[in-house]
């Protein structure tokens, strides 16, 4: 409870006098005693006289201060982040200018690679294929011997039937630049005739019936490759997918246990002897 | 600072002598100084014969 205001009147009697005087000492005596109290941030500074005491509330500023001081620490650490931040950023633009000219530089290889492959697509790349490396006859009878090579498509492969009764089909290896591999139309004890015996026209001059590839046209309605045939049949007649497969020998399955073993599927789609080579890899040249 | 004896019955002279002291603390009140401290400290009020202060809490930078 506030102390009330004092009267102040001018002409005072002696007892007047003396209550005033009384009540001034009073009152310099409580504000003698006023107490300073510290009080929390958030209430106003308060000044109360009464006749219990005087007190002045003080907002104390040590708790504001320290959050105020926490507050500075985290805006220093922000400004740190901040600058890292601004660095890195400049360091991560610098780094996607390089990957981006490594992208480039990459399709531009990609590029020049797909522009280098068969026209209408690649036989899998590398496919092992055997061919003999020794042959000739003594005493009538013919010895040879046999090796795996890498394989692949070449750009001017042809499966077509020719005057000869058999297809050829003309493949790139490691160990010579092209050898000419004749289309069987069965399986057995069958090899691919060495290419340095091969005459002129593609045929074998003492192992004519050595081959090593197989042709088969496949059946969408039975979901499976039929049987071997010789070569593809030019015209509409031959329109279709076909399985191209590798014979081995000896038992000897360079691929998942199967004799002959595919290789690459071609496709004919019109009557123009055009073929799709249909790559069982990935095509990494194929338009998304 | 010893607070003022008021006595029960003061006689004329009594009264003069407690307006006198009235008056010279008033007048010391009048010249109270606000001083600062460090924020951490509490806020104090002194009243002496001569002068009177107020201690008052004040955030000071540290650097």
């Amino acid at each position: 409870m506030s102390i009330p205001q004092l009267n102040n009147p001018k002409k005072l009697s002696y007892n007047e006098l003396r209550t005033q005087v009384i009540e001034l000492a009073r009152r310099m005596n409580i504000l003698t005693e006023m107490r300073a109290v510290p009080v929390d941030y958030t209430a106003a500074a308060k000044f109360t006289f009464s006749d219990s005491g005087a007190t002045l509330d003080v907002p104390r500023l040590d708790e504001l201060i320290e959050q105020l001081e926490e507050a500075q620490e985290a805006l220093e650490e922000c400004q740190e982040l901040l600058a890292e931040c601004d660095a890195e950023q400049v360091a991560c633009e610098v780094e996607l200018v390089a990957c981006a000219e490594t992208i480039t530089a990459l399709e531009g290889d990609i590029a020049d690679l797909c522009s280098e492959r068969p026209p209408a697509g690649s036989w899998s790349a590398n496919q092992l294929v055997y061919t003999t490396i020794t042959s000739g006859s003594c005493s009538g009878y013919s010895h040879y011997g046999q090796q795996f090579n890498t394989a692949s498509l070449a750009t001017n492969i042809t499966f077509l039937g020719n005057a000869y009764g058999n297809g050829y089909a003309l493949i790139n290896t490691s160990s010579t630049l092209t050898a000419l591999y004749r289309i069987h139309t069965f399986t057995g004890d069958t090899f691919p005739p060495d290419p340095l015996q091969l005459q002129s026209d593609g045929s074998s001059s003492c192992m004519g019936l050595f081959g090593g590839i197989q042709i088969k046209k496949y059946d969408p309605l039975l979901g499976t490759y039929g049987s071997s045939q010789p070569g593809i049949s030019a015209g509409a007649t031959g329109i279709g997918t076909y399985g191209v497969f590798v014979l081995t020998n000896y038992n000897r399955y360079p691929l998942g246990g199967v004799n002959p073993y595919q290789i690459a599927s071609v496709t004919k789609e019109t009557a123009d002897d055009v073929f799709q080579y249909n790559s069982l890899a990935a095509d990494p040249c194929a338009e998304d | 600072m010893q607070p003022i004896n008021i006595p029960e019955h003061p006689s004329y002279q009594q009264l003069q002598e407690l307006q006198y002291e009235v008056t010279k603390r008033m007048n010391v009140y009048l010249l109270m100084t606000v001083q600062k401290t460090h924020h951490t400290g509490a806020p104090v009020f002194t009243f002496a014969g001569t002068n009177a202060k107020l201690s008052l809490p004040t955030y000071v930078a540290s650097n």
